[in-house]
């Protein structure tokens, strides 16, 4: 499914905007790296794009479906979300809090069926995590509640999937596998959009880059295009130089 | 769901409680401070079952005190766990009860000053609708007040414990002004059961049973509530609407349960809690088995109030916590882990 985000501004108080004006779309098939320094509303943004959060003005679209009008679990079916931080005191095993994700596409009083443990045997091993199902989703380290949480959002077996710096507590091999595994699902037909924080292996495992600095999206395009010597200087305040070898190789160096 | 820590299916644990629920239900009828032999109220309970004419002692005492003071204790212990299960989930946090949120002090404000003012104690009506009054407001503005922030949970977990102060020093600044009325008052607040009619039975059954239905019905999204307000949202949970329901049942299980029986701690906090030990966290065996807890603990806690001291009674509230305290702390030593929760 296409998700559109048209003009959006959103302020949590009247004296500041913290979007100003984003338009975006994100397209099955592409992963999309929403890049930006410290505060300038990439998380902000993600809340607006899955409806939890409600725009000043302008306004976000599933396939020509405005978000604002469908209830939670209606968009809970179609668009999936891993938080940038997850509480820990969870009273549940990783099993349970996967199968959690089942819950916008269960009616209230059925219990999980087999497809619905079917589904979450086949997230969890997909993330590596199989053999931890049983183990308290509070007794596991910070990646492996990462990847239980990342599996949570595969159960919703939405279109759309938005990942909130999915790669904080992992470790490079865990977190090029992330990058695969967005790939993969683009290819089966999903819609990705990861927030991206460090600038060395993301923008070469994203299709396309969405550049943000104080509430604006300043780039838009293709990885290789977008980051450039004067965006580095700009957006990230640090000074490099970029040449591009091809879409997947690029020398820096920074100054 | 897959449960490591259950050691046995829920089904079979929620019949065995109900079982035994039962069971001490109908040993109680035939105990109690009237000189009366458990053949006796046998005998008498017989008869009624057969609708034979009953307006001898035996039937009266059976039939119209021991009976509905029973069904009263297990409507309100039922309710009180229903409510603390509630109030843990809407706080997230396994330590919260019902108290937390001012409710049950405000229910006291309530009742406390219809006696003051009524000059007539116990007479039916003022108290139970004071305490209506009181709790529920207390819960409406706890809840308005929770609503205009970014924060709810804790905005409600604030503003609760603020009102409850607050009803606190109502009740303190009335009981210093009780004069002569002074101990009935204190008594009063302990909680007990030995004004149960079928009045009061009849005003907390159906609030109890419409706990029980509307919380079966939210366990799913309970569930869900476990991971945080924001993930919730994302998960496809109308949050908003979930809090809602369960202050509705806090608030008004937690109001009739002040307004029959005082306040009566303790059950609200450790039912649910005890109980997650055993049948996990998943909501929809915790709600029904914390109702089914809640009954019994209060039940059984109650008949022994009723009894160890004949003619005197306990206050129930010494028991409730004499007998779940220590049970508590020999489950507690047992566990670990968890988050905190269990």
């Amino acid at each position: 499914m296409i998700l559109q985000a048209e003009h959006i501004t959103f302020a949590y108080d009247a004296a500041q905007n913290v979007i100003q004006d984003a338009c975006l779309e994100l397209q099955p098939g592409v992963v999309t790296g929403l890049f930006g320094p410290n505060g300038s509303g990439k998380s902000t943004l993600l809340r607006c794009l899955n409806g939890s959060l409600n725009p000043q003005s302008g306004r976000v679209f599933l396939d020509g479906q405005a978000v604002a009008a469908m209830d939670r679990r209606a968009v809970a079916r179609h668009i999936a979300v891993v938080p940038q931080d997850t509480p820990v005191d969870v009273p549940l095993t990783v099993h349970e809090v996967v199968m959690l994700g089942r819950y916008a596409q269960g009616s209230t009083w059925a219990q999980e069926t087999r497809e619905d443990a079917r589904i979450v045997s086949v997230c969890l091993e997909r993330l590596g995590i199989a053999d931890l199902a049983n183990r308290p989703f509070s007794h596991l380290s910070g990646g492996e509640r990462q990847r239980a949480v990342i599996a949570r959002a595969l159960a919703q077996q939405g279109s759309v999937l938005l990942l909130d710096e999915p790669n904080t507590h992992l470790d490079l091999a865990h977190q090029l596998e992330i990058y695969r595994l967005a790939k993969t699902l683009a290819e089966e037909g999903q819609s990705v959009l990861i927030i991206c924080h460090d600038l060395l292996v993301s923008p070469l495992m994203v299709d396309r880059a969405v550049v943000m600095d104080r509430g604006k999206i300043v780039a838009i395009g293709p990885v290789h295009e977008v980051f450039d010597a004067r965006l580095l200087a700009q957006v990230f305040a640090t000074k490099a130089s970029i040449s591009w070898g091809d879409a997947s190789t690029v020398r820096a160096q920074f100054g | 769901m897959v449960h490591q820590r259950r050691t046995i299916p829920v089904w079979l644990f929620l019949s065995v409680l109900l079982v035994t629920v039962a069971a001490i239900m109908g040993a109680a009828l035939l105990v109690g401070s009237a000189d009366l032999s458990p053949g006796q109220a046998l005998s008498a309970l017989w008869r009624a079952i057969l609708g034979q004419p009953a307006d001898d002692t035996a039937a009266r005492i059976v039939l119209g005190i021991r009976l509905p003071r029973i069904m009263l204790a297990v409507a309100v212990g039922g309710g009180m766990g229903l409510a603390g299960l509630a109030s843990q989930t809407l706080f997230r946090n396994p330590l919260a009860s019902p108290y937390v949120l001012g409710v049950s002090n405000g229910a006291a404000v309530g009742a406390v000053a219809a006696m003051l003012l009524a000059g007539k104690p116990f007479g039916y009506g003022s108290v139970p609708a004071m305490s209506i009054v009181g709790g529920c407001s207390v819960g409406a503005i706890v809840f308005t007040m929770a609503r205009r922030s970014s924060h709810f949970g804790h905005s409600l977990l604030l503003a609760g414990i603020a009102i409850s102060a607050f009803c606190s020093a109502l009740t303190a600044a009335a009981l210093y002004l009780a004069g002569e009325r002074l101990q009935t008052l204190v008594f009063w607040l302990m909680g007990g059961l030995w004004q149960a009619t079928w009045r009061d039975v009849l005003l907390v059954a159906p609030v109890t049973v419409a706990a029980i239905v509307g919380l079966i019905a939210a366990a799913p999204a309970m569930n869900v509530a476990l991971v945080g307000e924001r993930s919730a949202s994302d998960l496809g949970v109308n949050v908003r609407r979930l809090q809602t329901l369960l202050l509705i049942v806090v608030s008004v299980t937690i109001s009739v349960a002040v307004a029959v029986s005082g306040v009566i701690g303790f059950v609200g906090l450790v039912v649910p809690h005890l109980l997650r030990m055993i049948v996990g966290a998943d909501h929809r065996g915790l709600v029904p088995a914390s109702a089914a807890g809640g009954a019994l603990l209060l039940l059984v806690a109650d008949t022994l109030a009723r009894t160890v001291a004949a003619p005197v009674e306990v206050p129930v509230g010494i028991v409730t916590a004499m007998v779940g305290a220590p049970l508590f702390l020999w489950l507690l030593r047992r566990r670990a882990g968890y988050g905190g929760w269990a």
